[in-house]
């Protein structure tokens, strides 16, 4: 049974969307569309534009809202039309001026907003403007059409005789085609748009060996996702070798210029240098609120004589030349006439700083007091060393405390604390490094002079030139080093928009044709992670931070679900009780209950234990939740730390190898004695994620449940207790039975059946019954609030499936679908099951088979009905239309 | 009854109608539940209810009791549902409360109480205790009943270990069964499957629970019953049966699966206990009234309350239309 992926969910759910004619069944496709990929940004788009058109300019105005976090100029047009709707006159004035900076003008939009007092700017540089309007291009009066060379400029300013109009300034930029160009087998390929008006022809002019071709990009491009539409264009050009693609204003197009260059070796030998001290080079190209911070920064830590050479890469407008004039003579600026790309203008600078070491660094970076003088001594802590790299926030493999990525950008004073814990955790330590990383790093003058400069000609606008500088000195002998004790804070991310991850790609692949084996050696290094132990430093460093006067470690399982949720409400219990929860997830991966992700460098691979780290917490005792994924002997940290051992039941891993009782029939396995557990382990293999033979589980079992064990219900404490004689866990229920209250009024006999239906969850039942209430035309109604395997089968049985929900709307969404009745059919004794809990909230009755937590539950409460478990679909059907009589669940007035 | 609608306006107070009784019992293990064809109850209130809990004083009665199963606040859900009381220590009362809103037209709620386990020997039926009118005395069970089972278009209906429940030939079959053997082996020692399909079993219920389901027409296909601990040393359990179809299979012992090759359905069983030591003898141990245990039906206190204790007679399970279908084929194989 092969179920489909998320993607072909996905997929699926999209087609619906687009081929519904009905609004209101294209909305609800939406709105699962948006579920299923609740990040997607053209699903919230659709979503948005679907719901406003519906009339429900409210909801579809926090949709907009939703989408301008992901995508601010997509957003702005629907958000002004939504606040015009709902008579919010300044929101949507306010709006509507981000759209016109975002993109060409929508006039019918504009006029209604703001009549006759709108401005915009259209791509072939017109501005349109009422008559009357002072248009000034950076400060001079101009007509509505731009002069020549308006490409390059800044802002367009429009002011009426009330003042700026709505729109206004706008953007130069947003007129510029957004585009990219790679090499194919025998030609050249790439995409264009342009964002500010994707339906406007994309046109690009490619130049080789003297020959022009204009091509316009009109072929669907693969692989595209989200807002970013652009079209793709391919040409053949035999035997080229030097090709440049470039927009209608003449500027390369991200990529270009492509040049077919064999690998450049280091010829020059290796020879004594001397280094009359060490220039900092910072190019910079835009992003003016970055390079002041960056500049300020550099200029309060180096000292007076360290000479600062900044590389003004054409940044567009008047406005960097003003400030970078600011800084006076303290720093040295040369601005260059046309835009030459990083790898150009960091080499402007290297040739400038003749005779000293360089640090290279990007105008997004923060540096910290004492930063250069512990880089420099890194750089020169052995005679082979070329180059020296600092720790960062982002920075790929140096990338601290969370070496994937995604930490926050520190401010001034937070780069500072973050350098202060590196050379406390690292000192002066160096680690060697496949390659240096461009957005700071210290260049030696010596291996300068035998390598030579950054390539300018493979790595077009940058990303790259510096790993081929690197291995070039690699083969030359010389080593690169990170520098553990230095932090340097990084904004990152911000050049090339959303041609940055093409450029990566395609700079990555000359990369490799220039050095063989650079891709493996990177993976090789990230698999060792030979920065592991000094991340980890760092990390337990501030560990310390948040030490309570005792804590207990929960240790359990990375996939989710129920367990997970038990886990953090435990977290948060102890939290309430002052102490510190500590979880231990596999890999030995310690986390702080209270913030998970705060402590990303705290594992401990390789037979390494975190005790020494845990000695200062004043560990009470080890809460044992599941050992699913962690290695066998998990719990010698017990030992360590001499603590007990409490086991907490949330299913039957203890005895069961595929943890929650059910065979390879998919139905409950009915607890066979060793011998069929055996046969199910030999047919089905294992879920715990370790070769164990079934009597050592249970006799490891029996140790872990020989202190105090808890579980959630008495059913799940009377199976623990029949498989191992003597352990009689104390039953703490998750949750408090909800107060019962009222249901939203019933639309029809329908019936939710909330959660993640798995096989184990009643998947196949649910599907019988959706089958059989088809063919027997019955008036029955499932609606899945979550999902399931298989949304796709089970949509087309009938059954509406919402997608996923967060745990907070669980209760609202539940209400939202009308339903008379609930119903869980798990086909496994569940421990506790929390989508019954959700669905009482709602104020359901729900049904159950008479198995597990959610029949003692049902039974205790009386808030709902038991069905014996095998009960053909039929007849659970007509169970549920009886129990479903809407005159029982209609709300009182 | 303020606690009932605690924000209600003066209004909106609903007077019940609330009938008390007093049930003494003694020592022993008791299932009590609503008969099924009990009136349904009204959505908003969940009345009529009933309500069983330990009185406030012991009133001069040694025994502790011990509910279980019961809904919180000793609520006894709707019809068919079945709690269990455990009185030890000698005799104790139970306090019955019926609440029903007046003018509902419905018949009050039908209780029954079935005695499972006696914990001392000859002991007296239970008894409501009331203080206006006197209740009859009940008259003493020779003997308790120690295996049930809930039949299609029959009912329940219940034996001795040793003897055959349910009606060979009858063609009429067995929902769902439950068992508490008297004397040597504890509820929690002896534990059952039902057979719900091919390869596929029911949860296992332990002494004193039931196992299947009632008035569900779902058939169980076979069963399966295992001792453990200190019963499982010395007795071993033997069960045989006869199936729908006709099929009657031999014995099969401790745990081992009871089911037809045709999946059919299972229509008569019988449960023995053999003690290991005379494994070769015969049966050591026989049903106290052997002569009354084949074919016994149920020992049932028909409780009608508010008339509390109903006839001391054994309640004729009341035949019904036999089945028209054949149940082998309903389940999924």
């Amino acid at each position: 049974m092969a179920e489909p992926s998320w993607q072909e969910t996905l997929a699926d759910a999209w087609r619906h969307s687009q081929d519904a004619t009905a609004p209101a069944d294209r909305l609800r496709w939406l709105r699962r569309v948006h579920r299923l990929s609740p990040t997607d940004p053209l699903a919230l788009a659709a979503l948005a534009a679907a719901t406003l058109q519906a009339g429900d300019a409210a909801a579809a105005a926090a949709h907009f809202e939703a989408l301008a976090l992901v995508a601010p100029g997509a957003a702005q047009p629907g958000l002004a039309a939504c606040y015009h709707v709902l008579g919010r006159p300044g929101a949507a004035r306010a709006a509507l001026t981000r759209a016109l900076q975002a993109a060409v003008p929508d006039p019918a939009l504009a006029e209604a907003i703001a009549p006759g007092k709108w401005c915009g700017l259209w791509l072939d540089g017109t501005v349109a403007a009422p008559a009357g309007t002072r248009i000034m291009l950076d400060g001079k009066s101009i007509g509505r059409r731009l002069p020549p060379g308006w490409a390059g400029a800044q802002q367009v300013e429009c002011v009426g005789p009330d003042g700026p109009l709505a729109g206004s300034p706008l953007p130069v930029a947003l007129t510029r085609l957004e585009a990219f160009a790679d090499w194919t087998l025998d030609g050249v390929a790439g995409w264009a748009w342009y964002p500010a008006d994707p339906a406007h022809p994309a046109v690009v002019t490619v130049e080789a060996d003297g020959t022009f071709l204009q091509i316009e990009a009109t072929m669907p491009l693969d692989g595209q996702a989200g807002l970013f539409r652009p079209r793709r264009f391919a040409v053949a050009l035999p035997g080229a070798t030097r090709v440049a693609v470039r927009d209608a204003q003449g500027r390369h197009v991200l990529g270009s210029p492509l040049v077919r260059m064999p690998a450049r070796p280091v010829t020059r030998r290796r020879r004594p240098v001397p280094v009359n001290g060490v220039a900092i080079v910072i190019p910079v190209h835009g992003g003016l609120h970055h390079v002041r911070a960056c500049l300020a920064s550099v200029l309060a830590t180096v000292p007076d004589d360290v000479p600062v050479l900044v590389i003004d890469d054409a940044s567009p407008g008047p406005g960097m030349g003003a400030a970078l004039a600011s800084f006076g003579d303290r720093i040295r600026v040369t601005r260059l006439p046309d835009n030459v790309g990083f790898p150009g203008a960091a080499n402007t600078g290297i040739r400038l700083a003749a005779g000293r070491d360089v640090v290279l660094l990007n105008s997004d970076t923060l540096v910290p007091p004492g930063w250069l003088g512990r880089l420099r001594a890194a750089a020169h802590a052995g005679p082979d060393i070329g180059s020296a790299t600092p720790l960062s926030n982002d920075a790929t493999i140096l990338s601290v405390p969370d070496v994937e990525g995604g930490n926050p950008v520190p401010g001034a004073a937070a780069t500072a604390g973050w350098d202060r814990l590196a050379q406390a955790a690292n000192g002066g330590a160096v680690t060697d490094i496949p390659t240096g990383i461009g957005f700071c790093m210290y260049l030696r003058r010596d291996c300068l002079e035998q390598v030579g400069l950054l390539r300018e000609d493979a790595f077009a606008q940058g990303y790259g030139e510096e790993n081929d500088w690197c291995w070039r000195a690699r083969r030359a002998g010389w080593r690169h080093v990170a520098a553990l004790g230095v932090f340097v804070g990084h904004v990152g991310g911000q050049s090339f928009g959303a041609g940055r991850v093409h450029l990566m790609r395609r700079n990555l692949a000359v990369l490799n044709r220039l050095h063989p084996g650079y891709d493996a050696a990177i993976a090789a290094f990230v698999a060792a992670d030979p920065l592991a132990p000094a991340r980890r430093r760092i990390d337990a460093l501030r560990w310390a931070d948040g030490r309570r006067p005792g804590a207990v470690v929960l240790i359990t399982h990375a996939g989710g679900g129920g367990v997970d949720r038990a886990v953090a409400a435990r977290c948060d219990t102890l939290a309430g009780q002052g102490l510190r929860a500590i979880v231990l997830r596999p890999g030995l991966m310690v986390q702080d209950g209270a913030a998970p992700g705060r402590y990303p460098g705290l594992r401990y691979p390789h037979g390494d234990s975190p005790a020494t780290l845990l000695r200062d917490d004043g560990v009470m005792h080890i809460e044992l939740h599941h050992r699913r994924g962690h290695a066998p002997d998990v719990l010698d940290l017990a030992r360590k730390l001499d603590v007990p051992v409490q086991a907490v039941v949330h299913d039957y891993a203890a005895f069961c190898q595929q943890i929650a009782l059910t065979g390879p029939d998919r139905r409950y396995c009915g607890e066979p004695d060793v011998a069929g557990c055996m046969a199910c382990v030999g047919r089905m293999g294992t879920q715990l994620k370790e070769t164990i033979t079934m009597p050592a589980l249970l006799a490891r079992s029996a140790i872990d449940l020989a202190g105090r064990v808890s579980a959630p219900s008495h059913d799940a404490a009377r199976r623990i207790g029949r498989h191992f004689p003597g352990v009689v866990p104390v039953v703490t229920p998750w949750e408090p039975a909800p107060a019962p209250c009222p249901p939203a009024p019933a639309r029809g006999p329908r019936i939710v059946v909330p959660g993640a239906i798995g096989a184990e969850k009643g998947y196949d039942v649910l599907l019988a019954c959706a089958l059989d209430a088809r063919s027997r035309s019955l008036p029955l109604e499932f609606i899945v609030v979550g999902y399931s395997i298989d949304d796709i089968a089970l949509i087309a049985a009938g059954v509406w499936v919402t997608g996923p929900y967060s745990e907070a709307e669980a209760e609202a969404l539940i209400r939202a679908q009308g339903a008379a009745l609930a119903f869980v059919p798990s086909i496994w004794p569940e421990t506790w099951c929390y989508a019954l809990t959700a669905a009482w909230k709602a104020g359901l009755h729900a049904a159950a088979f008479d198995l597990g937590a959610p029949a003692e539950r049902i039974r205790a409460t009386g808030r709902g009905m038991l069905l014996p478990l095998g009960l053909p679909a039929p007849a659970i059907n007509d169970a549920l239309l009886a129990a479903i009589d809407p005159a029982r669940h209609r709300t009182g007035p | 009854m303020s606690d009932a609608a605690p924000h209600a306006t003066q209004q909106a107070i609903t007077e019940l109608t609330v009938t008390g009784r007093l049930m003494a019992l003694d020592a022993g293990a008791y299932c009590v539940f609503q008969s099924p064809g009990t009136a349904p109850a009204d959505a908003q209130s969940g009345l009529p209810g009933v309500r069983i809990s330990a009185p406030p004083a012991a009133n001069g009665y040694a025994g502790l009791v011990e509910l279980a199963g019961f809904g919180a606040g000793g609520w006894l859900a709707g019809a068919g549902d079945a709690s269990l009381i455990r009185i030890t220590g000698g005799p104790a009362q139970v306090l019955v409360t019926i609440y029903e809103l007046p003018g509902s037209g419905h018949a009050a709620p039908q209780l029954q109480v079935i005695r499972l386990t006696p914990d001392a020997p000859a002991q007296p039926e239970p008894a409501l205790q009331q203080s206006v009118p006197p209740e009859p005395a009940v008259a003493p069970e020779p003997v308790m009943p120690e295996v049930s089972a809930h039949i299609y278009g029959v009912g329940d209906v219940a034996g001795q270990m040793g003897a055959w429940i349910g009606e060979r030939g009858s063609k009429r079959w067995i929902e769902g069964f439950g068992m508490a053997p008297h004397g040597d082996v504890a509820l929690a020692d002896i534990e059952y499957q039902g057979v719900l399909g091919r390869g596929w079993l029911s949860p296992w219920s332990e002494g004193g629970q039931f196992c299947g389901s009632r008035g569900m027409s779902l058939p169980l296909l076979g069963l399966r019953v295992r001792l453990r601990g200190a019963a499982a040393e010395r007795f071993s359990v033997r069960v045989e049966g006869t199936f729908v179809d006709g099929t009657a299979l031999p014995p099969v012992t401790d745990g081992a699966l009871l089911e037809a090759p045709s999946l059919s359905a299972l229509e008569a069983f019988r449960v023995e206990l053999l003690a290991r030591v005379t494994r070769a003898a015969k049966p050591s141990r026989k049903p106290a009234a052997k002569a009354q245990a084949a074919q016994r039906t149920l020992k049932t206190k028909k409780i009608a309350v508010p008339v509390p204790v109903a006839d001391a007679v054994p309640a004729k399970p009341v035949k019904k239309a036999p089945a028209k279908r054949t149940p082998a084929t309903t389940r999924r194989r």
